[in-house]
């Protein structure tokens, strides 16, 4: 009688799919598991904050149906960080060690002119910083950015009251805390404000500020 | 949405070097079935993807295995698997199962507990310690080696010797 444990280690089996191409789909049913999850998240969100307008008057806008598409962005890079994704045509436009904005077409914007004051309506501004936080009475969602854990939420716009701008903190490659400020206008999805983040990488170059 | 470029590579690569192994391994898993084993590793390879960013690389594997595993013993519990599977004979076995010892041995895998399958195919077919299956599994070594040897006693018990003319 054969021995078991022989049979056991030469034991054989029909072999599996292999290849690129099936290589290829393994990685795309992650990239929408990973999708599908960060928009449960996101959506998480905006049952909390809809919960959290009637304890501390939040202003929270409709959903909108004309969202804006993300897009590899090709343009120049701002001092201190890349960026590799952005709303379809947007571009930054402003930038310094510690911070740049990006905006949509036909905005005005003009990175020659530092001196002027740039509204931040409108557009998208990531800062590095350490010293922020959300406030207390922000409601906080819990999101994975490059596997690294960032916190959803909204500042104050009065006293008890807040606002619909939407603020992600998240800690780059290094532990850096990155801001990215997206105002009530920008109709950006939750999970798209994350996939915004994530192409989002700080560079030797940066200068954190405070804040 | 998916990782960053130099993480999505590195999991690329990885799938690319360790799909086969683990494909093989899940077919053991599930008793030579090699549409089932597929199924199971397509599930732990998108588990394996939403936990690269987490995973170092020297325990990649070690990872890999343990989504398999487990993907293996949630296919044994789906739905349409939950009522035990009490059989007068061995159960059907794929065509392309080799040879007769092997296509035998897998069927009677079949027969085992999953916890003491899983065992006794990642301590004598794959061939890792018990160190290295207790954390597969997410049990403790003595666990291992208990469902292991019992594992194994069950199969000396059923093994058919050959017939004499």
């Amino acid at each position: 009688m054969p021995d078991v444990e022989d049979v056991l280690r030469n034991l054989t089996v029909a072999p599996g799919r292999d290849g690129p191409e099936v290589v290829a789909a393994d990685v795309a049913r992650g990239r929408r598991a990973l999708h599908r999850r960060r928009f449960a998240a996101a959506g998480g969100l905006a049952a909390v904050v809809a919960a959290a307008a009637v304890g501390v008057g939040v202003v929270a806008g409709p959903t909108s149906p004309d969202r804006l598409s993300l897009v590899s962005y090709t343009g120049q890079q701002p001092v201190g960080f890349q960026v590799s994704t952005v709303p379809e045509g947007w571009k930054v436009v402003s930038s310094d060690p510690s911070a740049f904005v990006v905006e949509p077409p036909g905005s005005g914007g003009e990175p020659g002119d530092p001196g002027a004051p740039l509204s931040l309506d409108g557009r998208i501004s990531v800062t590095l910083q350490g010293l922020s936080k959300l406030p207390a009475e922000s409601p906080v969602t819990k999101v994975d950015v490059n596997g690294r854990e960032g916190r959803l939420g909204h500042p104050l716009e009065a006293e008890g009251k807040l606002s619909a701008t939407r603020w992600l903190f998240f800690p780059d490659a290094s532990g850096r805390q990155v801001q990215v400020r997206v105002p009530e206008s920008v109709k950006l999805s939750d999970a798209q404000v994350v996939d915004f983040a994530e192409g989002i990488t700080v560079t030797r170059d940066a200068a954190e500020i405070g804040g | 949405m998916k990782l960053y470029p130099d993480r999505e590579r590195e999991f690329t690569d990885f799938v690319t070097a360790r799909r086969a192994a683990l494909v093989r391994t899940a077919a053991l898993l599930v008793s030579g079935d090699t549409a089932k084993a597929e199924d199971v590793v397509q599930t732990a390879l998108t588990n394996l993807y939403l936990a690269w960013p987490r995973v170092r690389p020297e325990t990649a594997e070690a990872y890999a295995r343990r989504c398999v595993v487990n993907a293996a013993t949630d296919e044994h519990r789906s739905l349409f698997r939950r009522r035990e599977q009490v059989r007068a004979e061995l159960p059907e076995l794929p065509a392309d199962a080799p040879d007769d010892d092997d296509r035998t041995m897998l069927a009677l895998l079949a027969t085992l507990p999953p916890r003491q399958r899983a065992a006794v195919v990642l301590r004598y077919v794959e061939g890792l310690s018990v160190a290295e299956a207790a954390d597969a599994l997410r049990c403790s070594e003595g666990n291992v080696k208990s469902q292991s040897a019992r594992g194994l006693q069950r199969l000396r018990e059923l093994f058919p010797a050959p017939l004499t003319l």
